[in-house]
């Protein structure tokens, strides 16, 4: 039933996202055909036209694909498609789990879509064969460094990854908390969100806070200290991602009040 | 034998409302019950109570001896009163759906009801109207070889045809072990189908009975009762 679920869910997003991001790619494609082309000098003002075109639309993008997965969250479960989201025979942590799935998986797409789109725009003879060659500086240096930096990229992404999963399941949580109020459900997940997020930065200076006094007293250098400031951001988000996700689940068991 | 529905002191509050009161309700297989009562009597409540999209604030309610959950919903096939279809969706993309979730969906019998009210599989929801949609939405369900259909207002938004069609296609397509709970408030049109009638009031059962029973003893039919009932 997992598998259905990811299938049908997928299927539901991709359409609009994959246009989207499809969409994207081709301005980068068209923006960087119009830049090739010589104009005149004067005309220069409709590439930085072109550029601010193709910012806001990286902007526009990066930001809609989110509020479209936490919205698609939403009416699935908690509007008139819940009436069949939730007579469904399956558990709603599998509906959960299905859902998170596809919405990371758009949004890594989203990130790798919009780097393809900036490499088209910048792109210049002999850029691939400088990329090697700095590459290759930065290896011969690393043999001479330990293993941290090894440690620290994998932290880095770990930590990337999960802040990636724990935004989702924020924007889950708040949604199916707001669904708790009588009404203006939909207000209430925003107020939610936005309490949650500042409540989250919060304690995220609290552990930089610890995190900073610990390098002070015992941790020698900067490897040290960054080591152990990544890896208490990944405790914390771990636990916020254990915390949202028992909510949604609590909440969709226990507490689900469809209208 | 276990009964395919059993609910013991079942009560719902929103807040303070008291939308259904100490519901104890025995029902059995093979009966097609009408759920009866004026708006606001407590029937989508209750039905929602069985099918768990709210969860009871006392009380219990059983299906085949399970409370709400999947096991449940496997053998039920629910139609709710509003449009739970994603709109652009195409009909055949539905029949997937369905046919991916429900062990028991049969498309062949779906392919054949759409064909003779002349749906289209590659027909989009959003281009349709609103009968049509409902008519979709009843095909689906009632293409399930559930043991327990549950239609809330099946006919309220249609034509008197269409309303024809669709008490045949309930009546034709539930097999003799199925139950059919059905809630409306339209009782004339439905009251030739029914076996039993359940009527609503305030959140609590007024009474419950065999149609044959009220016909004989009280010698009026279900249309007339209704009325007496809830007479303003």
């Amino acid at each position: 039933m997992l598998g259905k679920l990811i299938k049908h869910e997928w299927k539901a997003v991709a359409k609009i996202l994959g246009f989207l991001h499809l969409a994207l790619i081709g301005m980068a494609v068209l923006g960087k055909i119009l830049v090739s082309i010589d104009f005149i000098e004067e005309l220069d003002f409709i590439r930085g036209g072109l550029l601010l075109v193709y910012i806001i639309s990286v902007m526009a993008i990066g930001i809609g694909t989110h509020i479209f997965l936490a919205m698609r969250f939403y009416k699935n479960m908690y509007t008139d498609e819940g009436y069949l989201s939730f007579t469904l025979p399956v558990k709603p942590w599998q509906h959960l789990i299905s859902k998170l799935l596809v919405a990371a998986a758009w949004i890594v797409i989203d990130v790798i879509a919009i780097v393809i789109s900036v490499f088209i725009l910048v792109m210049y003879q002999g850029m691939w064969q400088e990329m090697a060659d700095s590459l290759g500086t930065i290896t011969e240096n690393s043999q001479e460094i330990t293993w941290k930096p090894l440690v620290i990229g994998v932290e880095t992404l770990l930590e990337a990854f999960f802040g990636m999963i724990m935004t989702i399941l924020m924007y889950y949580f708040s949604i199916s908390v707001g669904q708790l109020f009588k009404t203006h459900k939909l207000l209430a997940s925003v107020v939610i969100f936005v309490v949650t997020f500042n409540v989250l930065r919060i304690i995220s200076v609290i552990v930089t806070g610890i995190a900073m006094y610990a390098s002070i007293n015992g941790m020698d250098n900067v490897n040290n200290f960054y080591l152990s400031f990544v890896g208490m951001g990944l405790v914390q988000t771990l636990a916020f991602c254990v915390i949202f996700w028992c909510s949604c689940q609590y909440i969709m068991t226990k507490r689900l009040n469809l209208e | 034998m276990s009964y395919l529905i059993e609910s013991n002191h079942l009560s719902k509050n929103f807040g303070n409302t008291q939308a259904l009161t100490d519901i104890n309700l025995r029902i059995e297989r093979g009966r097609i019950i009408g759920l009866l009562g004026p708006n606001g009597s407590g029937k989508s409540t209750l039905i929602k109570l069985i099918n768990g999209l709210i969860t009871p604030t006392i009380g219990e309610v059983f299906i085949d001896g399970n409370e709400p959950g999947v096991e449940t919903k496997k053998i039920i096939s629910y139609l709710p009163e509003r449009t739970y279809l994603n709109e652009w969706m195409r009909v055949r993309e539905l029949l997937d759906y369905f046919g991916d979730f429900y062990e028991d969906f049969r498309r062949e019998r779906a392919e054949t009801m759409l064909k003779n009210l002349n749906i289209g599989l590659e027909d989009k929801l959003k281009t349709m109207s609103k009968g049509t949609k409902e008519k979709v939405q009843l095909i689906l369900v009632m293409s399930r070889d559930a043991s327990l259909y549950i239609l809330d207002e099946p006919i309220g938004g249609v034509d008197p045809a269409a309303r024809d069609y669709i008490l045949k296609t309930i009546i034709g397509n539930y097999n003799e072990n199925a139950t059919v709970l059905l809630s409306t408030h339209l009782i004339a049109d439905i009251e030739n189908i029914l076996d039993e009638v359940i009527f609503l009031q305030y959140g609590q059962i007024r009474f419950h009975a065999a149609v044959d029973d009220i016909r004989s003893k009280e010698g009026k039919s279900i249309d007339q009762l209704f009325r007496e009932v809830y007479r303003c």
